[in-house]
């Protein structure tokens, strides 16, 4: 082994403590990034840099990792925190003037801004995040909020109690651009009020997402670029895979839970002349559930249902069957078009069929079922409609189901609900929900708004009563939600 | 050696010299949990050599390696201690016979005590290897228990009162990440985890476990089998695997690999229909796979572990 180049950072005179220092302000950079070290594993990382050659950047680097890290996917987050935060000296002093600059550019713009959003030479009555908005904006968008100030300010009859007036527009136009601009952005942390701390986390929020499967996993499925399609597909399928077999897995006999079975231990036991030497059990039975799938398809709800449906068909392997249906306002029965070849199909022209749906752009035959088999009614409702939830009609989809299908609603089965909420006559939909329950195990719905904007709708909290909702609109959240929802329910209650 | 006063350099050379090629990572945490006396939790894809940790640790140390398999139902029955049920029963049909009564005492003795394996590695005369295999695969409730264990290395029978080990033994714990395992445990481990390895280190592991392979093979193997853990499979090769398919091309008296002789001995490789059919179409092809793969520097890292886009298309 090569003995590494000292690290600079670690030898000074007053060791001991600098060390203790230095490291729980590292640890304190590893939390803000979200990695979960408590103060025991902290006091660990202590006693195991005192043991190893402090000489060397990459034994204190690894000792440093086995302590304070505890997950397989933490490690590279964790080796580039470890990078910035033990850099030389002077690279260090280097990030943290750089990040100042940037701070002052950022400042001087919005100072300017402030004397560029003038009405008749008054300056507009605007919030900071307005004025932050502003500057973020291109070079045209700019230009073109100044002419429309320039020119009513100019206005024929124009005076300054038009102020107000212009004030809402200029506001309400920044707002709107505001909320699409932070969609892309990332959230700010907050600060440590440390400044070399806070360079070396801003240094790392980016490269946290920048592993391409990660940032699939979390990215709003509607958001999920063509060219992504591809791999993401193959990350649902991995995803459904490892999930598959985790839960197959749970159907092996179970030890636990165990009781006497008293008829068979007595009959077994005769030939020992009646002493209980040989015990039977009896174990509960566990059975598969079945899932039933009920997917709106209306407006954007498309891609959302493509990505789900995908996932839950390679599923198959761990459940007992699985049943799906889309609705707009009608409700139609797709199983067979999404169910891919069977097992028994020779492998190669399986192969065959799971590369199409990999080279297939949207996410393959789940695409074909909610382009191809809509029926034309339904069809010319999504199409006609660009609106988000009109001509969704949760209500009689469920009334359809629980009339033309109801022998496929067992005890059993878990029902999985793909929806925004937003439908017609929601009232009578929840009714009618309610009356689904008990015929079912369970009614799981997969949500596709954001948990922040629930309590503007009404129809979740009204839904939200009956049914177990969940957030669900990156692939992360849909995994999450089929392990715990699906998986624990495997063995009855 | 005592395992606490192991040092790194003694570590890797002990752990060569048993034919473990491990990097510096492995022996950084290793050697911490043997100094903190800390049970070392190992994650990674199969066959990366994880359960291997603990047999070379048994072999280095000359000592003894007691298993706990984890399996779901596994509980404290089956891992700590049980009473020898039928054997009490017997006792108490003797002495009845004979007209004696049985008291108490005699019947929850050491003698009806079945040790399972957490409590003959706290009760060992030497400091064991404790490995508790696919750890992972136990339920919750188990884990938690586990973990109280783990913590202070004691255990009580109300039989026979409370049982402190004689020295901490060295625990091995390893996941396949089927399930995740709790902070609590997590928490008290030193945690490592194995990637597939570099083209370089797999090619030390094939030298060292297959000698008699030539060093143009045995590099020919690393850098093919690198490039085949790229693919979109099911399971990637595991070293193990590696190895085999090494031997067998040595049965077959091959000097180097080709695409040929690769899609004809992909099954030792790959052990799924599906994936077998995958890299038989990719040998087949007109891109030569294989010589493709040769051309490749040995720094790079196979197969990335955990969930992944696909590895660079051709």
């Amino acid at each position: 082994m090569n003995p590494d180049p000292p690290s600079p950072d670690l030898p000074t005179p007053d060791f001991a403590r600098q060390l203790q220092e230095n490291l729980i302000r590292f640890v304190r950079v590893l939390r803000h990034l979200g990695l979960p070290v408590n103060p025991a594993e902290t006091l660990d990382a202590l006693a195991a840099i005192e043991l190893v050659d402090l000489g060397r950047r990459t034994e204190v680097q690894a000792a440093l990792r086995a302590t304070l890290v505890k997950a397989g996917n933490q490690m590279p987050l964790f080796d580039r925190a470890f990078d910035l935060f033990f850099a030389r000296p002077e690279d260090r002093q280097a990030r943290v003037a750089e990040r100042r600059r940037a701070r002052e550019t950022r400042r001087k713009r919005l100072a300017e801004a402030g004397t560029e959003l003038v009405f008749q030479g008054q300056p507009l009555e605007l919030t900071p995040e307005q004025i932050e908005a502003y500057t973020r904006l291109g070079e045209i968008q700019r230009e073109r909020l100044r002419d429309f100030l320039a020119e009513s300010s100019a206005g024929n009859k124009v005076d300054r109690k038009f102020q107000p007036l212009i004030e809402s527009i200029v506001r309400g136009h920044l707002d709107r651009l505001r909320r699409e601009m932070d969609g892309e952005r990332r959230p700010e942390t907050a600060s440590t009020g440390d400044e070399s701390l806070d360079t070396v986390i801003d240094g790392l929020l980016g490269a946290a997402t920048e592993n391409p499967a990660d940032r699939l996993l979390h990215l709003d499925m509607k958001d999920i670029a063509e060219v992504d399609l591809p791999r993401a597909t193959t990350l649902i399928r991995r995803l459904a895979r490892r999930l598959a077999t985790r839960l197959s897995r749970r159907y092996r006999e179970s030890h636990k839970r165990r009781r006497p079975d008293m008829r068979r231990t007595i009959r077994s036991n005769i030939r020992h002349g009646g002493v209980l030497f040989d015990l039977r059990f009896r174990e509960r039975k566990v059975s598969r559930p079945r899932l039933l799938l009920i997917c709106d398809v209306s407006g954007s709800m498309a891609r959302y249902t493509a990505f789900i449906l995908e996932f839950i068909f390679g599923l198959r392997q761990a459940v007992r069957g699985v049943e799906a249906f889309i609705f707009s306002e009608e409700l139609e029965r797709v199983t067979e078009l999404v169910a891919r070849p069977g097992p028994s199909a020779p492998p190669v022209r399986r192969a065959d069929a799971a590369r199409q749906v990999v080279e297939g752009s949207l996410a393959g035959a789940a695409r074909r079922v909610v382009e191809g088999s809509l029926a034309g009614a339904a069809r010319q409702v999504v199409e006609g409609s660009r609106v988000w939830g009109k001509g969704t009609d949760l209500g009689a989809a469920l009334d359809a189901l629980l009339a033309e299908h109801s022998r496929r609603l067992t005890r059993d089965t878990v029902v999985i609900i793909v929806s925004d909420t937003k439908t017609l006559g929601a009232d009578k939909a929840a009714r009618i929900l309610a009356r689904l329950k008990p015929k079912v195990r369970e009614i799981l719905w997969l949500n596709t708004l954001p948990r922040v904007d629930w309590a503007e709708h009404r129809t979740v909290a009204l839904f939200g009563r009956t049914v177990n909702m969940h957030e669900c609109y990156t692939l992360a959240h849909l995994e999450r939600v089929i392990r715990l929802g699906v998986g624990r329910r495997f063995r009855p209650a | 050696m005592r395992p606490s006063e192991a040092t790194t350099e003694w570590l890797k050379t002990a752990l060569e010299g048993d034919g473990y090629i491990a990097d510096q990572d492995i022996i950084i945490s290793i050697y911490l949990a043997l100094r903190l006396a800390k049970p070392l939790l190992v994650e990674g894809a199969p066959g990366v050599g994880k359960t291997e940790i603990a047999k070379v640790l048994a072999r280095v140390f000359e000592t003894d390696l007691i298993r706990l398999q984890g399996y779901e139902g596994l509980d404290e029955n089956k891992a700590l201690y049980e009473w020898d049920y039928q054997k009490q029963l017997l006792r108490i049909q003797i002495l009845r016979e004979a007209g004696l009564a049985a008291e108490e005492s005699d019947l929850f003795s050491e003698e009806y005590l079945l040790e399972r394996p957490l409590l003959r590695a706290i009760r060992a005369e030497r400091c064991p290897v404790l490995l508790i295999d696919e750890v992972d695969k136990c339920d919750p409730e188990f884990e938690a228990f586990l973990f109280e264990v783990l913590s202070d290395f004691t255990v009580s029978i109300p039989e026979l009162g409370t049982i402190q080990a004689r020295q901490i033994p060295m625990v091995v714990l390893t996941s396949n990440s089927e399930r995740e395992l709790s902070d609590g445990l997590r928490r008290r481990c030193v945690y490592l985890f194995i990637d597939f390895p570099s083209i370089e280190k797999e090619l030390r592991i094939v030298r060292s476990r297959v000698p008699e392979a030539s060093e143009k093979l045995a590099a020919d193997v690393a850098r093919v089998v690198a490039r085949v853990r790229e693919l979109d499979l099911r399971k990637q090769p595991s070293i193990a695997e590696t190895l085999d398919w090494t031997r067998a091309l040595l049965a077959l008296g091959a000097e180097k690999v080709d695409d040929a002789l690769l899609a004809e001995t992909a099954t030792l490789l790959l052990k799924n229909r599906d994936d077998v059919t995958i890299l038989r179409e990719a040998a087949g092809s007109s891109d030569g796979f294989v010589s493709e793969a040769l051309e490749r520097g040995l720094g790079q890292v196979g197969g990335p572990a955990g969930v992944r886009g696909p590895g660079p298309t051709k």
